[in-house]
């Protein structure tokens, strides 16, 4: 299962300061993800093979969470139960709740679609679907750096919010019930007609375990 | 002669296939965040004195492979936080980072810190303090990254006497505090300004800072990691009065920030170790940077 994109990327040439060994090129994709800009369209399967299209969600709010199932700050947000409360809440509301997995196959956070589904089930998740974006393209789009990066794109399909879960840093649990939640305050933002206050965070959480340069 | 029953092959056959079945199991454990990393809490001096600062020193060290992080960590990752226990007058200062290593993956950075570092704290014993010895806790919290990333921490606690005179150093300790404070980054001698905009944010500091020094060997690293793509090329421009970097702005900086701290590291290429200058760059309106570089 893999996403296919429809964009333009554009390659960096980006000088790695690496103290270990030489310095060496890295190309890197500048994403096309921008606040307040419209989200970059994309067609991507989900783990039950069906595709899912951006644009088929005009009128919809949409939510993308970067995911791997082996990250301690992942853990900290489903092994505490907040996670699948926000999908379900909200996508009670009407939200459509996309999961990403990018992680590459052979790294943390790789699974099939029926590993996808089975850990769904295990952790009693409720995301409208699980994308399988293992070759990292929709990553790379969206520029997901960290598990968990979260996405809100409101009903015109302007990307509204990006960055962290919310405003505490750490893989501890017992931060969540004090930490102001970002997502949550998007959403119920776009409802009431508002202005997102915070569009931009920096994620917080385990590097995406993209595939390694081609 | 002894006779083989058996029962005997048996429970020892039972006893191998346990330790086999063991083995194989925990070769699939997640690793224990203690063989990751090994954290001691050092003192620079053999005993704190009344009224005066003494050193400490959170020394970790970590598994080959693995890596612990700088205060901004960078993409992902998390900067490892000392919470102090403290007698009643003690107070203990932030955490002096040693300058970090800049680990680059494809699009996403770490800073931070593999084999080992020292995490310097002053400790200061106040005038009056009625005890012989003072008990310090230290509890530190970490996250140690390879291919995956393992949370850990370590509850630490030291007993020192307290003396009316400066207590000599104590050698087990010396050289880990002389190889920490050789990476610990130097104030930068000059001024540095910054300006923001929608995309960049562009740090000036005067020419006559860095002589001798080539455009590409100019690197900035921010404290905050929200405020630049840290994957993205920095360019340097070395002009009549000024050296400009220009730095592609992250989408989460805070546009309202008033000052802009980080290192500034240069000769980060080439063999030898780099420099590291710590800096505070103030902010300038766009007019003000032009007038100055007229």
């Amino acid at each position: 299962m893999t996403a296919t994109i429809f964009h333009a990327v554009r390659a960096f040439t980006l000088t790695a300061a690496v103290t270990v060994c030489a310095a060496g090129i890295i190309e890197a994709a500048t994403p096309a993800a921008r606040v307040n800009a419209p989200a970059p369209e994309f067609s991507a399967t989900d783990s039950d093979g069906k595709t899912h299209k951006l644009s088929a969600y005009k009128g919809k709010i949409v939510v993308l969470e970067w995911t791997n199932n082996g990250c301690p700050f992942v853990g900290k947000h489903y092994g505490s139960g907040n996670m699948q409360s926000l999908q379900k809440k909200y996508t009670g509301q009407g939200v459509v709740w996309l999961t990403v997995v990018s992680s590459a196959p052979g790294t943390q956070g790789y699974v099939n679609a029926d590993e996808a589904n089975q850990d769904t089930q295990k952790r009693g998740a409720a995301p409208t679907a699980v994308l399988l974006d293992p070759t990292g393209a929709l990553g790379h789009l969206y520029g997901a750096q960290a598990t968990p990066h979260m996405y809100v794109i409101d009903s015109e399909g302007r990307l509204v919010y990006m960055g962290a879960i919310d405003d505490i840093p750490s893989a501890d649990p017992s931060d969540i019930a004090h930490a102001k939640n970002y997502v949550a305050a998007a959403i119920d933002a776009i409802k009431a007609g508002q202005r997102v206050s915070v569009p931009a965070t920096k994620a917080y959480g385990c590097s995406v375990k993209y595939a390694s340069a081609e | 002669m002894r006779v083989h029953h058996p029962s005997e092959t048996l429970r020892a056959a039972a006893l191998l296939l346990g330790l086999l079945v063991a083995s194989v199991l925990r070769a699939g454990d997640p690793p224990d965040p203690q063989d990751l990393v090994r954290a001691r809490l050092i003192a620079e001096t053999s005993a704190l004195q009344r009224g005066k600062t003494g050193w400490l020193a959170i020394h970790l060290t970590m598994k080959p492979g693995w890596h612990t992080y700088w205060r901004n960590p960078g993409d992902a990752g998390l900067a490892t936080s000392i919470k102090w226990t403290l007698p009643q007058g003690v107070t203990a200062g932030s955490i002096l980072w040693p300058t970090p290593e800049k680990f680059v993956t494809r699009t996403i950075v770490a800073f931070g810190y593999p084999d080992e570092v020292a995490l310097l704290t002053a400790v200061k014993m106040p005038a009056t303090f009625p005890f012989d010895n003072v008990a310090i806790g230290a509890t530190v919290s970490w996250l140690a990254c390879e291919k995956v990333c393992i949370p850990g921490s370590a509850t630490l606690a030291i007993a020192l006497p307290v003396a009316e005179a400066l207590a000599p150093a104590d050698p087990r300790n010396a050289k880990v505090f002389a190889q920490a404070r050789r990476r610990i980054p130097q104030p930068a001698p000059f001024k540095a300004t910054f300006d923001m905009d929608a995309e960049q944010i562009r740090i000036r500091i005067p020419s006559t800072a860095l002589r001798d020094v080539a455009s590409s060997q100019v690197m900035f690293y921010p404290f905050d990691n929200s405020m630049i793509e840290h994957a993205a090329p920095q360019r340097v421009v070395m002009r009549q009065r000024e050296i400009e970097l220009i730095l592609p702005r992250s989408p989460a900086a805070n546009e309202r920030i008033q000052t802009l701290d980080g290192l500034l590291i240069v000769g980060h290429s080439g063999g030898h170790s780099p420099r590291a200058l710590d800096i505070s760059a103030s902010r300038q309106t766009l007019e003000q940077s032009d007038e100055r570089t007229r």
